[in-house]
């Protein structure tokens, strides 16, 4: 399923390198392990050959952009989340929309080592993966199965409505359907909540892959690195990293497109994505605001208007 | 050595009779998370097989968050605590080879014999390490392409085999043929020895990678063409070094509110950008290039060089945690073949 999408996305790439009209192009490569892709950075129209597309395709590559194509003409393959980032970062003025080709890609939804493992797979035995209308399917020593693509997807995927890439010149591949699970309020009582939230962060080790892999925390200096003023202390206990990942979540608030590649990242499996939802899912009912859609919508957190919702009145 | 033979159901009773004499730490499964290493009271049930995902154990030698001392002022009355350190002897079960392997590195940092790091030295030198022999390695372990296992296992104080209904003990050291003690130990049958034996011999010939056996330490150029390919990747988070058994770098930081001064020690990384940024605004490593090439040279070269010994164990944990899939077998794979 995903071959036909391949194809697309390689002859895409040769054509965009060979009429100069990018000097490289971003995308998934072949990774270490048939559970694996890795970014790649394309600059010769003879080895698009290393672009691939499969339910391996994590990485939200939008995240190179404001380092990259600041200054070049760049193509870029993203999936409907990371199209989402894209706008995101040309509202905001750390992209240039006019640098970017963009070659999109429909997507039923991507797996990890976490959702695997979830899925009962055992990664040293994957051998390749594919997608099947609504399953992912693990080929392995054994023979292939089949995974149901809601049991199977990253913890990103699983709420995802998005199908389709909100911005591209090319869009590969066919609309899937596949149904989300819906997004439910946060549970529990606010003492619940803390304590909850407590035990996750008392994992925190402060590596920041969760800011890193993020296209949305591009910030030159994070709050978190200033050592002129300290807002958080650098050692890893609970409430020092209460102060990081509460401070992130709010900094992402009507700006978090929900790729969920921060809670992939997380050596220490902090489940970051239901902080990050909570917040866009207020945002959105007080707002009426979803992030990254268009360019045109200012972000909700972007613009003032008098009438605005007072979120404590709510 | 006196080697010895435990049935799998009395560990238990072999686990408490340790906890009776000594602190012993073990890696502890958690709700969400790595197994962390804790101390355990006897009770718990402890995994001590090789496969599961544990934290590398310079968690219990160099803790996230390592209190030097604290000064307090209350009421007028002065108050300067110096952090608890071990002072009973000390047991970890349920290492891995590489993790054993990874202390011997952090031993030559910290105990080198020019300097010694009382806050380690004290705890490292209490300590006795009692490994497992892997029988299910991880799709991201080479610690055979990177060393020389048996010279590994001389390391540790007591190396234990997986049997099946049994687990074969094999005390390494004086200190390790101590702790194998107990009415619940019996000699080895001749085919337990012969089992033993393949099992160590089934692990060392784990399929190599093109860099095992090769001089790593002469092909770490400093101007290879994987170091760009890799500082494109690369996002600069620290989850490589901060889950290395191996990596020894850390911050020393200052808290201070109106009435306590508290200074620690903490994770750093010279995958940061002021992991070697100067107070003055210099930076002496400001590309990423500079720093991903660091890591990989500290590991491969200047350790070898200043310790004669390679700081990497091939535990996989860089390859597991990276964000991008930045796998250190293929980076050593691409310098090996530069050179040849």
């Amino acid at each position: 399923m995903a071959n036909e999408v391949e194809t697309k996305i390689r002859e895409e790439a040769k054509k965009l390198l060979e009429s100069g009209e990018v000097t490289v192009v971003i995308g998934w490569g072949t990774g270490s392990a048939a559970f694996k892709t890795t970014p790649v950075f394309v600059e010769k129209p003879e080895d698009v050959e290393k672009l691939v597309w499969n339910p391996a395709c994590t990485n939200n590559l939008a995240v190179y952009l404001p380092q990259v194509a600041q200054h070049a003409k760049v193509g870029i393959v993203v999936k409907p989340c990371d199209s989402r980032s894209i706008v995101t970062l040309i509202q905001e003025k750390q992209v240039p929309k006019e640098n970017l080709k963009i070659i999109g890609v429909t997507c039923p939804g991507i797996v990890d080592d976490a959702s695997l493992k979830k899925a009962g797979v055992k990664l040293s035995e994957v051998q390749g993966l594919d997608w099947d209308t609504d399953c992912v399917v693990v080929g392995a020593p054994s023979g292939k199965t089949k995974l149901p693509i809601t049991d199977a997807v990253k913890e990103g995927c699983r709420t995802c409505t998005q199908r389709t890439p909100v911005i591209s010149d090319v869009t590969a591949g066919s609309v899937p359907a596949v149904n989300p699970v819906p997004i439910e309020p946060m549970e529990g009582t606010p003492e619940e909540r803390r304590a909850y939230w407590a035990k996750q962060f008392e994992r925190c080790i402060r590596c920041y892959a969760c800011r890193q892999v993020c296209p949305s925390c591009y910030c030159a200096k994070c709050f978190a690195d200033r050592n002129d003023v300290r807002w958080t202390n650098k050692k890893a206990d609970t409430s020092e990293a209460w102060m990081f990942h509460m401070g992130r979540a709010m900094h992402l608030a009507g700006r978090c497109v929900g790729c969920g590649e921060c809670e992939r990242a997380c050596p220490m499996e902090l489940p970051i994505m239901q902080l990050n939802r909570e917040v866009q899912r207020r945002v959105e009912a007080l707002f009426d605001f979803v992030p990254g859609m268009d360019i045109e919508t200012a972000p909700a957190l972007g613009q003032f208007e008098p009438e605005d919702p007072d979120p404590n009145e709510h | 050595m006196s080697d010895k033979i435990i049935a799998k159901t009395d560990l238990r009773q072999w686990l408490a009779s340790l906890v009776a004499g000594n602190d012993v730490i073990a890696p502890l499964g958690r709700e969400g998370g790595p197994a962390q290493w804790k101390a355990i009271d006897g009770n718990q049930e402890i995994d001590l097989g090789a496969g599961q995902m544990v934290m590398a154990a310079k968690e219990y030698l160099l803790p996230v968050h390592d209190v030097l001392w604290r000064y307090e002022t209350k009421k007028g009355e002065e108050k300067l605590e110096q952090p608890e350190l071990p002072d009973r002897p000390t047991v970890m079960v349920g290492l891995r080879l590489c993790d054993a392997r990874a202390i011997s590195v952090l031993d030559s940092v910290y105990m080198d014999g020019r300097f010694r790091d009382p806050y380690y030295a004290t705890r490292r030198e209490k300590l006795a390490l009692v490994a497992t022999v892997c029988d299910d390695p991880r799709w991201s372990c080479f610690c055979t392409s990177v060393g020389d296992l048996d010279e590994w296992a001389k390391g540790v104080d007591v190396l234990l085999t997986d049997l099946g209904d049994n687990v074969y003990a094999a005390p390494v050291t004086e200190k390790g043929k101590q702790l194998v003690q107990g009415s619940f130990f019996k000699d080895p049958t001749e085919d337990q020895t012969k089992k033993k034996a393949e099992a160590w011999e089934k692990l060392k010939a784990m399929p190599k990678k093109p860099f095992a056996g090769k001089n790593i330490t002469e092909n770490v150029s400093w101007d290879a063409a994987i170091w760009d390919d890799m500082a494109k990747r690369c996002l600069g988070c620290g989850a490589c070094s901060y889950q290395c058994p191996s990596c020894s770098c850390f911050d020393i930081q200052d808290i201070t509110t109106g009435s306590l001064v508290e200074r620690y020690r903490c994770r750093d990384t010279c995958q940061f950008t002021d992991f070697t940024l100067m107070g003055a605004g210099h930076n002496p490593r400001p590309e990423k290039k500079m720093r991903t090439r660091q890591r990989v040279m500290h590991k491969f070269k200047y350790q070898m060089e200043q310790f004669n010994i390679i700081g990497c164990t091939g535990c996989g944990r860089c390859i597991e945690s990276c964000p991008v899939n930045i796998d250190m077998r293929d980076v050593l794979t691409a310098l090996v073949e530069q050179a040849d």
